[in-house]
């Protein structure tokens, strides 16, 4: 039974209730656009590829398997420190013609303790190997890569912590670090669809507190700095975050290299950005200084922010 | 899977993996829950957004699911949460989470007036769109009881959990919002198909 059943309905609907009713449907016929349709399946389909039952569903066997997991790799690991002298029987001195023949001889490939505690788990094994299959799987099929913000991170800090060429340049570099915290991040893209017309949906990490201060849109730009497409934002996401907005269709070829980057009501461009192509995913890069700045004020734009 | 398969059904099926039960779900809600937020929620840039953040976190939440409710119930429960949140945000109003409607005490003299089914097509669309304007005039709290009811399909118990009120108080709801509909339908043309015989 679909909600629009109305002589179903509900089952304590009044009789006299249904004349009203009736006339309702008689004038309730709007539906969700084709665009709209096309994204959500696309995205709920993606899900199912990439995640497998998503959410944090866990299963009977997670908890024990990793804690099993965590005792024989604790256990494999002070197995190998005792071996390799880094923890030393406590009263016992290191003879030096024990070092010397440490020193020169290999280590087994296979150290017999830890071939017996693998011996003992070959369940564990198994769906070790299983599931590092299973995410090789995933990976081929979504085409999706994650890529985190960390190395990003990691970049503009090695820049920032350079020794300094001149006062100028200093403050340049402690703006930019202060600037960043402002900024907003893609984080993740998954691209589905088929060439000239791929929907995008893109997790975006911002600084939200509202109206004053959100992510107002995200937008894919070629590499030639041309804007191709632009997901409007319509409100902000304090509460939300990282946040999933789809959009498209874009229309680019598989093989097309574009940037998908965000940008704040305040401090504009300049956070985490991905570059990629449907066909070969997305990674984290940074665009050169400036890149497609007039892009801010082409169409589309915001013409309001809902809250 | 075909018409028959639950909604429950459904959703235990795409929480794990099969995506063309989404489909099948998506279908069957996409129009109601389109309409609840439509008429909920202005302007339609916002409602649409709404639409999608529902059905983006039921993707998210997906691995979650147990059947513990009708599906509907769930579904309207996140809808209804999001709206709330939305109202909260914009503070246009703060009607749905309020226990008691304003207009309470005015409802004593809303008479029981009742419909003829019109005859035409063209009346009865006309009909409708009267409705529809009589509708986006009424309080929060009773034009989603109604669209809990016409949209989702819901008993009055459910439009209860759904809005964490009380049965009694979903029943008020409703009841006024039927009563204030008819009323609004008798004042504009008293010469419609309306039976008034039994107010």
């Amino acid at each position: 039974m679909t909600p629009q059943d109305i002589t179903g309905g509900p089952p304590d609907r009044a009789d006299e209730e249904l004349p009203l009713a009736r006339v309702y449907r008689a004038g309730a016929k709007e539906q969700p656009s084709a665009a709209i349709d096309a994204r959500l399946r696309a995205v709920a389909h993606a899900a199912t590829k990439s995640a497998g039952t998503g959410g944090i569903k866990t299963k009977r066997w997670a908890v024990p398997f990793a804690i099993a997991a965590t005792v024989v790799l604790s256990v494999s690991i002070v197995l190998r420190m005792f071996q390799d002298g880094v923890i030393e029987t406590q009263g016992t001195v290191p003879e030096p013609a024990k070092l010397a023949e440490k020193a020169t001889t290999p280590p087994p490939l296979v150290e017999p303790r830890r071939q017996a505690a693998d011996e003992a788990a070959p369940e564990l094994r198994r769906e070790a190997a299983a599931k590092v299959d299973q995410k090789k799987a995933e990976d081929t099929l979504v085409r999706e890569r994650v890529d985190r913000v960390a190395p990003m991170s990691k970049a503009l800090e090695a820049k920032s912590s350079r020794p300094t060429e001149s006062p100028a340049v200093a403050v340049t570099a402690v703006d930019a670090r202060a600037k960043r915290g402002q900024l907003a991040d893609v984080i993740k893209v998954q691209v589905s669809g088929s060439p000239g017309a791929y929907n995008f949906s893109v997790t975006i990490r911002s600084p939200d507190t509202g109206c004053a201060q959100y992510a107002d849109w995200w937008e894919v730009v070629g590499a030639d700095g041309k804007l191709l497409y632009r997901r409007v934002l319509l409100h902000s996401h304090a509460d939300e975050q990282p946040f999933d907005r789809s959009g498209g269709p874009v229309p680019i070829q598989s093989d097309t290299t574009v940037w998908v980057r965000a940008h704040m009501n305040t401090t504009g461009y300049g956070g985490a950005a991905l570059q990629g192509s449907p066909k070969s995913g997305f990674a984290a890069a940074t665009p050169p200084p400036s890149f497609a700045a007039d892009a801010a004020t082409q169409a589309p734009l915001p013409d309001g922010c809902a809250f | 899977m075909d018409e028959t398969t639950s909604d429950e059904e459904l959703m235990l099926r795409y929480r794990d993996g099969d995506a063309r039960a989404f489909d099948v779900l998506y279908a069957r809600h996409r129009g109601p829950l389109y309409r609840y937020f439509l008429r909920l929620a202005k302007p339609t840039a916002v409602a649409e957004e709404l639409f999608q953040d529902v059905w983006m976190n039921l993707i998210r939440v997906r691995g979650q699911y147990a059947v513990r409710a009708k599906f509907t119930t769930w579904l309207y429960r996140m809808a209804h949460n999001r709206l709330v949140d939305h109202y909260r945000r914009v503070s246009s109003a703060a009607a749905l989470t309020c226990q008691d409607d304003p207009d309470d005490g005015t409802m004593a003299s809303v008479p029981d007036a009742a419909f003829r089914e019109p005859e035409s097509e063209f009346e009865r669309r006309r009909l409708a769109a009267r409705l529809l304007a009589a509708l986006s005039e009424l309080p929060e709290a009773q034009r989603e009881a109604f669209l809990l009811r016409e949209e989702g399909g819901m008993s009055l118990e459910e439009i209860a959990e759904t809005t964490a009120v009380s049965v009694e108080t979903a029943r008020s709801r409703l009841r006024y919002a039927l009563a204030k509909l008819r009323r609004r339908l008798i004042q504009d043309d008293s010469g419609a198909p309306i039976d008034e015989s039994r107010s």
